[in-house]
């Protein structure tokens, strides 16, 4: 009979430079070997947990979350969070040590701990020749919840080590528990860790010496080997310890903010109450009954799922930007509702676009909507002040970005511990382009004039195919912020951020969403601001008070200009390929934009979608669907997906994915330059889509599509609020040619063109410009009745007139 | 102050005579090549009848077998300059002299324990090195070499220590002891001055009058009535002796006991500097051929005689001499600090440990260099690629796993059954697993299991089971 483990120290590649497996990786490979438990236990740091929580509930097996920390004292330990308590105390007690030392360090002393801890399970490693002094404090710390952990790994001086372990366990009155030290999830992995423990040395793999772990042990074990090597009452006290440890993120709740609804009130009355006024403000003359049930529709499914607090917090934050007048815009598929045009939150009129909102909250998906508000650029950092004041610096916090490796800045540290030379490094990592695939990475070599045969070289390509992708270190998101109704730090552990006053969460978005936790992206977009001092030129030399909601609709002489191309300026349609593309696509209507903006990326130029799509629109190809599914998803785009969730549609109509399958091909297409992601679904889709019918060869279409698509691809959501903004700003340059263009140039840096071009294009549309005057020219440039007189900002030589 | 001043009348001779124990009839000429005369005559010529005056032609009837060689002021001024050089560590302050020197000598009779011991150690030290002299002990450097000279001649001068009794002890010397000024000394004589004593008596001024102001300084000079400073002898920076041989010296024990005689010489030198050697050139000149030169290099500045000697000696004895010896160098370019090895207080046990360095020393010297060199820790987990040889070193300090005394330069593979590696009987594994799994990066990976295995006669191995083969063992080490 196999005795049953539980691993109970194991460290993921979230502790920076020294992991060498995904916690994805770490947690299936324990499932296959049949552990009953797995604890991720990050270096002063749970980034990593949310990944292994879903990847256990897949998986099927229990994890336990906890930390490895090294005090200052020396003493090293392992913390298990035992119960909600136990993890809320786990997180404080990283907060402090994070915040306590610079970034990317901790500093925890014992006076951090009061005595006694409930809640957790210490595991005390005591070194080499250390005494019992520590396990006696441990022993004190934690009252009945302390183990000594044995880590064997077939050393030294394994035999006399569990001897020394034994006496420190009489001295102590601590029992003695196996623990594995893991630092990989397969033996395979070595090379990676040991390249990893050089770069975090600095230095390469012959001058490590004795610093690289000396053999491959310290991975995930099949329990009859452990057997050999740990008495069975050792193996056994493992379960123990994983009894005393019941807690699971699932017990993670949100919990909104107060402030967000005023006494008397729920969230949903609340919400109800601000999106029937916002109704009748939006539509004066009475509401159209498409977009009143809509509206119902989704006011109805926010409750089912209890969203009302992200519509809310969202809401609260708009009327504080308009009431400083900062233009702001939100983005994104809930964004895009009825009830956030309601609530003003978004000026894309669900009339304008009936087609668009079928799922903007995914049900199955059980995620909490996609939120991102843009604000002006140079007052964003208003917005994010008023969000730290009202909510305090302790309950709202920016979310983390993971850096990840690069096939750049993997190839180039690879390289150096494999002891290339700085320039042969350089030559390797410049041979890369950003695009590349790591199967591009051997040809690439071979370009360079190196021998992608030789062993040195081989091992180079190897290894950093494994390295990219990888964490390299948390970096705080521009303007990802949670909030919580808590202090932040008994959810997850903040940390130091780059920038002083700072804090940063140590999860990322994904991980978020994961926990339902709520999370609003401050943006800044450059071209609001620039849209907000035209409108403010225009009112002010007009007399009018016009405001981005009233500028007139569907005006052909705007979408007459954007067909000519005479875009210099605009939003998003300014760019060469853009100025290619327009007179081709020649957008007519709203709509039309909105694919104008999503057609000109990387997906759907990769996916080869884009002449398909022109040659329909022009009629010189046949519009045909294979399927009334795959009409419905594509019909708006003339057949051809273009944006990413037609993609993820097809998915499900047409390969029979369900929508947790297809969310995972959402999350796979957004990572697979980390693992090469959408290999695995291959099968799937064409398998899918060859069963329902399809031919092969339009199946093989699809899955190029999706490759192509990637990351790339633009949801159509965005699309719609960013191709509000080209609409506007071009019907600005259209009937203010002059307000535009000197709002431009005081927007600057913005766009693709510089302030000489932008002067010269006014001056082509009739504006005339004043040179800079040192008796009548303002730091800004401004515009003048008849005449608009260049500010010292523009530097420009000559002179406006309106 | 207090001044000791050696004379060395035979000095001529003794440069010759140092150089060996016994004595054959020998005298050193001087004057023109075609009348040479006998400037100096040893005993054993001078048993012969031979005098000083006479011509070598006359003296060389008288004894067949005499030797006779040139006067070389050069190598006398050379030997009194080492000889200074030596004697600057009973003081600093030593003079050079016509025929000898004067030493300063109040600052060192604290260290010497007293007049009596300082003497015994000076004139037992100007023995050993070969040279016989006569002492002097006065107040002024003048009056002690007045004494030195007087005891050549026979006259026998008590030391004085004061100034006040100066003048009795000096009273009944005669005056040309001193070295007067031109002819002033017949002059003294004609008048019928003859004795310090009187001297001293006569009216100042007249005397200067009549002799000259030199003269007068000289009588205060002596008396002790003006300074007589003298200029410290400064030893150049580098230290130079040359020995000449008496007669052909062939193989390496008859040069030994001049290089003793020489080594003594430097070491006093280098004694009274505080400093010592860390390269000694050896030379041994050979008559119409190149000199054999040799190199001896030391760890640490030394000067003890006994023991460069010694380290000489090897090294002579491993040196083919292509011919005779007829004179001995040592050169030695730079001296250096040297701190003085700490003598044992348990006085009278010979010390017979040798000090690490010395051993190594030896050793090298020889072995040879390269053959002699230290093992120090690598880093690196692969046991072959766990040491380098370096220079002998302190311990470093190992924490890892045991690590036999023996290291094979390849691993060897041992016979295995069934039962496992046997090695002159079945190997019982006592301790490990110890794996090795590392070294994929530089082509030379490893991927060991290691044991220490004991076999039934209790000789104790280093295997390891290679994992890359199955059922393959290999022996890598041995425990003393």
């Amino acid at each position: 009979m196999v005795p049953a483990y539980a691993e109970l120290h194991c460290v993921s590649n979230y502790s920076f430079l020294r992991g060498a497996s995904d916690p994805e990786e770490l947690v299936e490979r324990a499932a296959r070997l049949g552990y009953a438990a797995l604890a991720i236990t990050d270096e002063c740091s749970v980034a990593g947990v949310v990944r292994a929580h879903l990847a256990a509930k897949k998986a099927g097996i229990r994890l336990l979350v906890g930390t490895e920390v090294s005090l200052a004292c020396g003493l090293r330990l392992v913390l298990l969070a035992r119960d909600l308590a136990g993890y809320e105390t786990l997180c404080g007690l990283i907060t402090a040590a994070r915040r306590a030392a610079p970034k990317g360090s901790y500093r925890l002393t014992r006076c951090g701990f009061a005595t006694p801890v409930t809640g957790i399970v210490a595991l005390w490693r005591p070194g080499a020749g250390e005494g019992p002094e520590g396990g006696e404090w441990v022993g004190a710390t934690f009252p009945g919840m302390a183990w000594i952990a044995a880590e064997l790994h077939k050393g030294a001086h394994d035999g006399h080590e569990l001897a020394r372990l034994r006496e420190l366990g009489i001295a102590t009155g601590l029992p003695l528990v196996a623990c594995g030290d893991v630092h990989m999830h397969a033996r395979g992995r070595k090379r990676l860790q040991d390249v990893l423990t050089a770069i975090r040395l600095r230095t390469s793999l012959a001058e490590a010496g004795r610093r690289l772990q000396p053999n491959a042990e310290r991975y995930l074990r099949p329990i009859d080997r452990l057997a050999k090597i740990y008495p069975p009452e050792l193996l056994f006290e493992s379960l123990e310890v994983a009894s005393r440890c019941t807690f699971s993120l699932d017990e993670i709740r949100y919990e909104y903010p107060d402030e967000l609804v005023p006494p008397g009130e729920t969230p949903a009355s609340h919400l109800g109450k601000l999106t029937a006024e916002g109704l009748a403000r939006r539509y004066p003359a009475g509401p159209p009954g498409s977009v009143v049930a809509t509206v119902r529709h989704e006011l109805r499914l926010i409750a089912q799922m209890g969203y009302e607090p992200f519509f809310l917090t969202v809401h609260d934050i708009v009327v504080f930007a308009r009431g400083k007048g900062i233009l702001c815009q939100g983005r994104g598929s809930a964004a895009n509702s009825a009830v956030c045009y309601c609530l003003g939150i978004t000026e894309v009129d669900p009339g304008r676009m009936s087609v668009l909102f079928e799922r903007f909250i995914s049900k199955e998906r059980g995620e909490p909507p996609d939120i991102d508000v843009d604000f002006e650029h140079q007052r964003r950092e208003e917005v994010i002040q008023y969000l730290y004041a009202k909510y305090g610096r302790e309950r709202a916090a920016l979310t983390a970005v993971v850096i990840t490796y690069q096939p750049r800045s993997a190839v180039r540290d690879v390289g150096k511990a494999l002891g290339l030379s700085l320039d042969q490094v350089d030559l390797l990592a410049k041979s890369l382009s950003w695009w590349d695939n790591p199967e591009a990475l051997r040809q690439r070599i071979a370009e360079a004039g190196f021998d992608p045969d030789s062993a040195v070289l081989r091992q180079v390509v190897d290894l950093t195919r494994q390295l990219v992708g990888f964490p390299r270190h948390l970096s705080q998101h521009p303007g990802g912020f949670v909030i919580d109704n808590r202090n932040l730090s008994r959810l997850v552990p903040v940390e130091n951020a780059t920038m002083p006053g700072r804090t940063v969460i140590q999860w990322d978005k994904d991980d978020l969403d994961a926990m339902g936790l709520l999370k609003v992206d401050v943006l800044g977009l450059g071209m609001l601001s620039c849209i907000r001092r035209a409108l403010d030129l225009v009112n002010g030399y007009r007399g009018s008070r016009l405001s981005m909601a009233d500028i007139p609709a569907e005006d052909p002489a705007v979408y007459a200009m954007a067909q000519k191309a005479d875009t210099l300026g605009v939003f998003q349609i300014e760019s060469r390929a853009q100025m290619a593309m327009l007179p081709r696509l020649k957008p007519a209507c709203f709509y039309d934009l909105v694919i104008e903006v999503a057609i000109v990326r990387p997906g759907p130029i990769m996916g080869k979608m884009v002449h398909p799509y022109l040659r329909r629109r022009e009629g010189k190809e046949p519009v045909s669907y294979p399927s009334p599914a795959v009409r419905s998803v594509l019909e708006r785009t003339l057949g051809v997906s273009i944006f990413q969730e037609q993609v993820m549609q097809l998915a499900v109509v047409a390969a029979g994915f369900t929508p947790g399958e297809a969310d995972s091909l959402r999350r796979a297409m957004a990572a697979w330059r980390r693992r090469g992601g959408i290999e695995p679904f291959r099968e799937k889709l064409v398998g899918g889509m060859l069963a329902r019918g399809y031919a092969l060869a339009y199946a093989e279409q699809i899955y190029q599509q999706i490759q192509g698509f990637g990351e790339y691809g633009f949801p159509e959501s965005h699309a719609a609020s960013f191709a509000l903004l080209v609409y506007v700003s071009c019907w600005l340059k259209c009937h203010e040619p002059a307000a535009f263009a000197c709002a431009l140039l005081n927007s600057q840096p913005l766009g693709f063109y510089n302030p000489s071009q932008i002067v010269q294009d006014a001056q082509r549309h009739g504006v005339e410009v004043r040179p800079v005057c040192v008796l009548a020219s303002e730091v800004e440039s401004t515009l003048v009745p008849g005449r608009w007189a260049a500010g010292h900002s523009a530097r420009v030589g000559d002179g406006f007139r309106v | 102050m207090l001044w000791v001043a050696l004379e060395l009348p035979e000095l001529p001779l003794q440069l010759l005579e140092r150089a060996s124990e016994s004595a054959p009839p020998l005298v050193v000429s001087e004057g023109p090549s075609q009348r040479p005369i006998v400037a100096c005559a040893n005993d054993a010529a001078q048993v012969a009848g031979v005098r000083e005056g006479m011509t070598v032609a006359a003296a060389q009837a008288l004894a067949g077998s005499l030797r006779c060689v040139p006067r070389d002021e050069a190598a006398e001024r050379e030997a009194l300059e080492r000889l200074a050089g030596w004697a600057a560590q009973f003081t600093s302050t030593v003079s050079l002299e016509p025929t000898g020197l004067v030493l300063e000598i109040s600052g060192s009779l604290r260290l010497f324990g007293g007049l009596g011991k300082l003497l015994a150690a000076l004139k037992g030290g100007v023995r050993r090195l070969g040279f016989s002299a006569t002492y002097g002990v006065a107040p002024t450097p003048l009056a002690a070499r007045v004494f030195a000279r007087a005891e050549v001649r026979g006259i026998a001068v008590r030391s004085c220590t004061t100034l006040a009794d100066l003048p009795a002890r000096l009273a009944e010397l005669p005056l040309f002891l001193l070295e007067w000024p031109g002819r002033t000394q017949e002059t003294l004589a004609d008048l019928g001055i003859l004795r310090a004593r009187d001297a001293l008596a006569l009216p100042r001024s007249g005397f200067a009058q009549r002799f000259g102001p030199q003269a007068l300084a000289l009588l205060d000079r002596l008396a002790g009535r003006v300074p007589d400073p003298r200029v410290p002898y400064e030893p150049p920076a580098r230290y130079k002796a040359r020995l000449e041989l008496p007669a052909e010296a062939d193989g390496v024990e008859a040069i030994l006991f001049p290089l003793r005689r020489l080594l003594a010489e430097m070491e006093g030198t280098l004694r009274g500097r505080g400093a010592g050697v860390q390269g000694l050139d050896l030379v041994l000149e050979h008559p119409g051929r190149r000199s054999t030169r040799l190199a001896l290099a030391f760890p640490t500045p030394e000067r003890e005689a006994d023991f460069i000697l010694s380290i000489a000696r090897e090294r002579l004895g491993r040196t083919e001499l292509p011919a005779p010896t007829v004179a001995l160098r040592l050169v030695a370019e730079r001296l250096q600090s040297c701190a003085p090895r700490e003598t044992s207080w348990l006085s009278g046990r010979e010390e017979k440990a040798v000090g690490r360095a010395r051993l190594i020393e030896r050793l090298s010297a020889r072995l040879g260099n390269p053959r002699v060199f230290g093992i120090a820790l690598a880093d690196d987990h692969r046991p072959e690629r766990g040491w380098r040889s370096s220079n002998p070193a302190p311990r470093s300090a190992w924490d890892g796993g045991a690590r036999p005394a023996w290291l094979l330069n390849r691993p060897q593979r041992l016979v295995a059954g069934a039962a496992g590696p046997s090695l002159q009987g079945k190997l019982d594994l006592v301790t490990g697993p110890e794996r090795i799994e590392t070294g994929w990066w530089d082509g030379e990976p490893v991927s060991r299991d290691y044991f220490v295995a004991a076999n039934p006669t209790g000789e104790t191995y280093w295997i390891y089971r290679e994992r890359r083969e199955p059922g393959a063992w290999y022996l890598h080490g041995v425990f003393a």
